[in-house]
């Protein structure tokens, strides 16, 4: 009752909007999305919101309901997820790729020279964070790059896991850990002392942003068409985001 | 982006207060004055229930009943309205969150007031919401305000139901719990530092208000 009285009275409020595309995003895109969307609000005079979160959080919300026009999730597991749930969209693809990394803030002689093998055998390194491979797909790609550098005979007493990959690079920072696997792009913000090495692109999947397109009227194709120009592209890649 | 949130909290507590305060007058009188057990035994089982569960089932259940494929949903989308994901989402999880805080508390501040008070109003010629505002809520008005501010300091840090029902969106639904959770998650940590003084001093300022008016309430029963 009471809640259809407060509708009444705010009726005119809650009026939907026409000039606005509502975006899912994971919260790792966070800083070029919000350059994107103020140049082209500039531009086009049309509002994208933004609604953060952790991809497979936003892919359950949208599975119970919630409506967004276009969603762009780290990885593909919440794309699958959404298949399996039968969440109906118009086209997806995929927008960006990401890299892993190998980094720490311990000060490491010839930290250039030395391969990851011989850093992680290092005695100043103790402890690695890690995402855990069954809650973030950053954790499955590092598990695969520790697999396939034959080193986790020697690493596993180190590994720390972390419930996903934000966390074990505040693990890192925090002092719990020595080193940590994570994205290229987790770093922007910090400008503390830290190393770090890109992990050779053969040792693991490619790690593919999709970007999936739920409502496909005019608005949002010409969004798309943006977000897909160089210029988008550049601020893409100036947060470390590569072309897929 | 601190100060947007910290104006954005405010004003989505307040608003979700002031809804809550009719809603919440109402069920206490009815778990407090009522004769028929039953109906004291329901109200008092839905005014709790929030305060049990999980933030962020609530949010769910929000999410299911508002979503253009819910049942309310789907009315509301018929007539053009739109409510997750929007600014009022984030005020209906506050108050969905806060209520029962607030009531709990007011049940407790009616509870105190002395029954024959009342008698002898309604006795003298007073009718019920005379008799209400002259004696009821007046004589338990600090535990009444000391419930309100309760609640409000809830509102300010609901997290929980507003991240699944309103979003993490920047201006509508971003308020500072939400903006404390995107710093940590981007690495921001200078507007982390500010966020997290924002809120400990809101806190703060919340708890001495309310010790103050529990004190002044406590001394007028004595």
């Amino acid at each position: 009752m009471a809640v259809v009285v407060l509708l009444s009275i705010l009726y005119p409020f809650l009026k939907k909007e026409d000039n606005k595309i509502l975006v899912f995003a994971a919260v790792s895109l966070s800083d070029p999305l919000k350059e994107i969307k103020d140049i082209y609000y500039q531009d086009e005079n049309i509002n994208i919101i933004l609604n953060f979160g952790g991809s497979q959080t936003l892919a359950s919300q949208i599975s119970k309901g919630a409506t967004p026009d276009i969603f762009v999730s780290a990885g593909i597991s919440p794309l699958n997820f959404m298949k399996r749930k039968n969440v109906r969209f118009a086209d997806s693809y995929f927008l960006l790729s990401n890299k892993l990394i190998f980094a720490s803030d311990k000060q490491i002689v010839d930290w250039d020279k030395k391969g990851i093998e011989e850093i992680i055998k290092s005695e100043k390194i103790n402890r690695i964070s890690i995402a855990d491979p069954e809650l973030a797909p950053a954790g499955e790609y590092t598990v695969q790059a520790i697999n396939n550098m034959n080193i986790n005979t020697f690493i596993e007493k180190k590994i720390i896991k972390a419930k996903n990959v934000r966390d074990a690079v505040n693990h890192m920072r925090l002092g719990l850990s020595d080193a940590v696997f994570a994205y290229n792009t987790d770093f922007n913000n910090y400008k503390d002392n830290y190393n770090k090495k890109f992990i050779s692109e053969k040792l693991y999947n490619k790690i593919q942003y999709p970007i999936i397109i739920f409502n496909n009227h005019d608005q949002v194709d010409q969004f798309l068409v943006f977000l897909n120009s160089d210029r988008a592209r550049n601020i893409f890649e100036k947060y470390g985001f590569s072309k897929p | 982006m601190v100060i947007q949130s910290l104006i954005l909290t405010l004003e989505i507590a307040i608003i979700a207060t002031l809804i809550n305060i009719p809603l919440a007058f109402i069920s206490s009188i009815i778990v407090t004055r009522t004769e028929i057990k039953s109906l004291k035994f329901i109200v008092d089982v839905f005014i709790s229930l929030p305060l049990v569960l999980p933030p962020v089932v609530l949010g769910y259940f929000l999410l299911i009943i508002f979503s253009p494929a819910g049942y309310l949903g789907q009315i509301l989308t018929n007539l053009g309205v739109e409510v997750v994901f929007t600014k009022f989402a984030a005020i209906l999880a506050c108050s969905l969150v806060s209520f029962p805080l607030m009531a709990r508390a007011i049940i407790i501040a009616f509870d105190s007031v002395d029954k024959d008070l009342e008698k002898i109003a309604r006795s003298l010629g007073s009718n019920k919401l005379k008799m209400f505002f002259t004696i009821t809520l007046r004589e338990s008005f600090f535990g009444v305000c000391g419930g309100i501010l309760l609640g409000f300091a809830r509102a300010l840090g609901e997290f929980g139901a507003t991240i699944i029902f309103a979003g993490n969106i920047e201006g509508v639904s971003r308020t500072i719990p939400l903006a404390i959770f995107q710093s940590i998650q981007t690495g921001d940590d200078k507007n982390l530092t500010l966020l997290i003084s924002c809120s400990v001093v809101l806190g703060i300022i919340s708890v001495i208000i309310n010790n103050i008016l529990i004190s002044k309430s406590n001394r007028k029963y004595k």
